[in-house]
């Protein structure tokens, strides 16, 4: 019972870490993916690269980048700025670790989800006197929804699984920024086998239920967005 | 006034479309095989796409021009379009659709009841049928309370009676909202009845311009509908009676005509019988005299156009080759066109 309690406070604080960085990538993401889904422009080829790096890189390449940027000397670091970001080895940089790594996944599910979208159907809503804005909230934001719920959940997957940038960026402090994935490393390390297998269990029931909602959300996406192609 | 004035070049993956129009009609078909280039000119003229180069002048309104700069935005241009794919939001309801141009509510009452549509306001637009979400995305455009419609291949995929139904149903909207329209369809039917001008268009040019019958003919065969417009002198129990140009006369079904309606009527080309001489105590209500003008060949059969007398019209009358040969159907030959009422159909009403 002890195991089961015990291996709650790792649970709560990766899901609390991914839950804000989901928050925080999510409409970043989405704007990116709308973008590069609907927009012709120059430099598209660069930040379709950028913004799958961390999807290609070794994570603990990307949290050393994060390490170097954030870091002392770094460019937003205390002896530049002239303050701390207060963002190293606390919560909030585990955060801000599993958002750079959730970010390509979250643009790119968003960028599928608008893809499905048929750009003649904003077409037909621009002729019937929509402004652009009502276009994208009336039109292609809820026919583009279920994908983004995807793209959502998707990265929230993502960042609750995160290890590598984290280890990193946050270290793993039990109780402040130990995540499940991190605490499962750490007992495995010391021999606590059980509390190891507990954590286990709950990341694969977590992570069972992700990818099957996912999978629903999907399915529906693609009967709804796209009507018959234009001849 | 010209009222259609366009003049326009666009040239994309390798497509060149170089296309005039300059006409005072107001309702103009432009028919021709498919890949001639008809609903990128449609979607230029909705503002989906930018021509080249070139002018595009409906009315007084100036929607681009190369030269000063204009290019009015989609939004501000008030076109209804009606495009092949109907383009329906498939996320909302009937009415929703129907609804969907800003400030559009208290119209829609009005179109809703015309096409029929009130009973169907709030099921989802993934439920309806081809005819009924035709109906509905025509209904959406005049919502909008367009000063020009689009309609592109109005009845393509829909089966005979449908398409007769929509083709009433567009009769209808034509007559009662004064609509401009620019149709582009290769149904012959279509070109002839709902437009005053016509053009074909092929490989990105226009080959013909002129008045629709004239223009569809190009294309005649055993399956062309001939196209006459009329007024109901009369109706009784046995049936209608429309004065066509030139004091002649169709008799026709009733088909819930009242006296006054103006009536468009449609006569298959295999449907009418050709004689040498006028036919007596024949249970056909409709003999007309005619002369031949042209024997066309159509596949396995014959189709000959004739030039009714008194109406200044030419219709198509399909017949075999034995006919041609035993009747020795020439140009200048005089013949007899004989058609059972039955045999006329009606494809748009208009109340008087």
């Amino acid at each position: 019972m002890d195991a089961w309690l015990d291996a709650l406070i790792p649970l709560w604080l990766s899901v609390k870490i991914a839950t804000c960085a989901t928050a925080l990538i999510l409409v970043p993401g989405a704007l990116t993916g709308l973008a590069l889904a609907r927009c012709e422009f120059r430099g598209k080829t660069l930040v379709e690269t950028v913004a799958e790096l961390p999807l290609v890189l070794p994570p603990t390449a990307v949290g050393f980048a994060i390490l170097l940027v954030f870091g002392r000397d770094g460019p937003l670091g205390r002896e530049t700025l002239g303050f701390d970001l207060g963002l190293l080895f606390t919560w909030r940089g585990a955060v801000l670790a599993a958002a750079v790594m959730a970010f390509p996944l979250v643009a790119r599910t968003a960028r599928v989800a608008f893809e499905n979208v048929d750009p003649r159907l904003e077409k037909m809503a621009g002729s019937l006197g929509m402004s652009r804005g009502e276009v994208l909230f009336r039109i292609t934001l809820p026919l583009a929804g279920r994908g983004l719920f995807a793209a959502t959940l998707l990265g929230f997957s993502r960042a609750l699984g995160e290890f590598g940038a984290t280890a990193l960026v946050a270290g793993s402090i039990p109780g402040r920024t130990q995540t499940l994935a991190l605490a499962i490393f750490a007992d495995i390390q010391v021999g606590r086998n059980t509390r190891a297998l507990v954590l286990l269990a709950i990341a694969v029931t977590v992570a069972f239920v992700a990818i099957a909602t996912v999978g629903r959300v999907s399915r529906g996406a693609h009967h709804h967005g796209r009507t018959r192609p234009g001849r | 006034m010209t009222f259609f004035d366009i003049d326009l070049a666009h040239e994309a993956n390798g497509f060149r479309l170089d296309y005039r129009l300059a006409t005072d009609s107001r309702s103009v078909g432009v028919f021709g095989p498919s890949g001639a280039g008809k609903t990128t000119l449609l979607e230029i003229v909705a503002g989906w796409r930018r021509p080249t180069r070139g002018t595009i002048r409906i009315g007084e309104r100036t929607l681009f021009d190369s030269a000063t700069g204009v290019d009015v935005r989609p939004a501000e241009r008030r076109i209804g379009y009606v495009p092949q794919d109907i383009l329906l939001f498939p996320h909302w309801s009937v009415l929703e659709n129907v609804t969907a141009s800003p400030g559009s509510g208290e119209f829609a009452e009005r179109v809703l009841d015309m096409l029929e549509l009130a009973p169907l306001r709030d099921r989802s637009v993934l439920d309806l049928s081809g005819g009924e979400r035709h109906r509905v995305a025509l209904a959406r455009a005049l919502c909008s309370e367009p000063q020009l419609l689009l309609l592109d291949e109005p009845l393509s995929s829909l089966d005979a009676p449908l398409k007769r139904r929509i083709l009433g149903d567009l009769v209808r909207v034509q007559e009662e909202f004064d609509l401009p329209m620019l149709v582009i369809s290769h149904d012959p039917t279509v070109v002839q009845v709902l437009c005053h001008h016509a053009q074909y268009l092929e490989a990105g040019e226009v080959q013909d311009d002129g008045p629709p019958a004239t223009i569809v003919a190009g294309v005649a065969d055993a399956d062309f509908e001939n196209v006459v417009r009329g007024t109901v002198s009369s109706v009784s129990e046995h049936g209608a009676r429309v004065m066509l140009e030139g004091d002649v006369s169709l008799g026709i079904p009733r088909s819930g005509l009242q006296p006054g309606d103006a009536a468009i009527l449609g006569i298959r080309a295999d449907e009418p019988m050709l004689a040498l001489q006028q036919p007596i105590a024949l249970s056909a209500r409709n003999v007309l005299g005619a002369t031949v003008e042209e024997v066309r060949s159509s596949g396995d059969a014959r189709v000959v156009r004739v030039r009714l007398q008194d109406l200044d019209a030419d219709w198509w009358v399909n017949v075999t080759d034995d006919a041609v040969e035993a009747l020795t159907l020439e140009r200048g030959r005089d013949v007899f066109v004989v058609l059972k009422s039955r045999s006329i159909h009606v494809l748009g009403v208009t109340s008087a």
